[in-house]
């Protein structure tokens, strides 16, 4: 069991890959690149010969992924808040795939909690940004105090709040899902991780992707109301 | 695992640029290729529209232009009949008229015969008349043969001309 623990602390230490100039660079943020660099790589070949007229299967399939994709940012954010729709739907590709690339033996990021915690940082900007923007900046303090003011602190808490529980949802259940996997693996190494990985790496990676994009879709829509 | 650092930063960046590769890379083409396509079709469909109400535009003219045509046509059967009644009429009156100058002409001829042959006739016959008057008063005796040269005469002449 002492060697379990061992490999276990070992994977879920997230590994310095190199420095530069004293800064050190973690795997999770090589793995990032590698994720950009491949869907990078990835649209511009798909891309490339796109078709108005006779579309083949291939293309749409791409286009209906796409706008599928496009169409679940903007689902859940509503007709008024549309231009988050995009970054909601970018963060969702991300999150998706950095949760299931375990598959491929890399590392996934949103096991390192710099990353989820960027993810829950820039949402938090995005909601308070989307509710400065609609209400301006007395009408997004006023909204402090509503319904009643008493709730002042709740909701000043709250910005810190929300943040804080979507890095740590995202990155407690990754991490949970992957201590599970390897605690399985140790067990039996062959055929019976295959159903627990199609859950705990797929399944439970895709929804808790989803999970994150809509509750910063529901709380930028709560802030431009 | 538990820990935040400068990483965090680098992730916010890699974010950040994340959302504009997708943007620019893929949503970009995506959304373009389908906006295009959706403004072909649509441009197909006017297009299709257009024509349809010009065809349609063309129908009621040539269907203008064919009871245009069915009047005109009314018209000139009814003109060409009327002037054939009065060619008709004109032609029948002048054979009419020829016909009677024809038969005029036949009874003036038959008049004019008449009185050519039945002049001479006359007088043959005064002369004849006559003769015979001149010759019972020269004899009274020889009536029979007298009859028989009448008769003679007569019949040679009857012969000759009549």
């Amino acid at each position: 069991m002492g060697n379990l623990g061992e490999s276990l602390i070992e994977e879920l230490t997230c590994e310095t890959v190199f420095t530069v100039h004293g800064i050190g660079i973690s795997e999770s943020v090589v793995v990032t690149w590698v994720i950009m660099a491949a869907v990078l790589l990835a649209s511009i070949l798909l891309t490339s010969r796109l078709k108005v007229e006779n579309p083949g299967r291939g293309q749409l399939l791409l286009e209906h992924a796409v706008v599928s994709i496009q169409n679940i940012g903007t689902g859940i954010i509503g007709e008024e808040g549309r231009q988050y729709g995009a970054y909601l739907s970018a963060i969702l590709i991300y999150i998706g795939i950095a949760n299931t690339i375990g598959i491929l033996g890399f590392k996934p990021p949103t096991k390192d909690m710099n990353v989820t915690a960027a993810l829950a940082l820039m949402s938090i900007i995005l909601i308070e940004f989307a509710g400065i923007h609609k209400k301006g900046v007395r009408g997004w303090l006023k909204s402090f105090a509503e319904p009643i003011a008493i709730v002042t602190p709740i909701n000043i808490l709250e910005v810190f709040i929300k943040p804080l529980s979507l890095c740590m949802r995202l990155f407690g259940n990754v991490i949970g899902a992957f201590v599970i996997m390897k605690l399985i693996e140790h067990i039996l190494p062959w055929v019976l991780p295959v159903p627990f990985s199609m859950y705990f790496d797929i399944f439970d990676g895709l929804i808790q992707a989803y999970v994150f994009v809509f509750l910063t879709g529901l709380f930028i829509k709560e802030a431009i109301e | 695992m538990l820990r935040l650092d400068i990483n965090l930063l680098f992730t916010v960046i890699n974010l950040v640029i994340w959302y504009i590769l997708i943007r620019i890379f893929l949503f970009k083409p995506i959304n373009n290729i389908i906006s295009k396509r959706e403004a072909s079709i649509k441009s197909r469909y006017d297009e299709a529209q257009a024509i349809k109400e010009e065809a349609q535009a063309e129908k009621e003219k040539c269907r203008a232009f064919q009871a245009n045509l069915e009047e005109e046509k009314a018209k000139i059967v009814a003109q060409a009949n009327e002037k054939a009644r009065i060619d008709y009429d004109n032609i029948v009156e002048d054979a009419r008229k020829r016909a009677k100058q024809i038969v005029d002409d036949s009874k003036r001829e038959a008049e004019f015969q008449k009185e050519n042959i039945v002049g001479p006739a006359e007088e043959e016959i005064r002369a004849l008349i006559m003769d015979i008057a001149s010759k019972s008063l020269a004899s009274t005796d020889n009536d029979s043969a007298l009859y028989d040269q009448f008769l003679e005469k007569a019949g040679e002449m009857n012969n000759a001309g009549l």
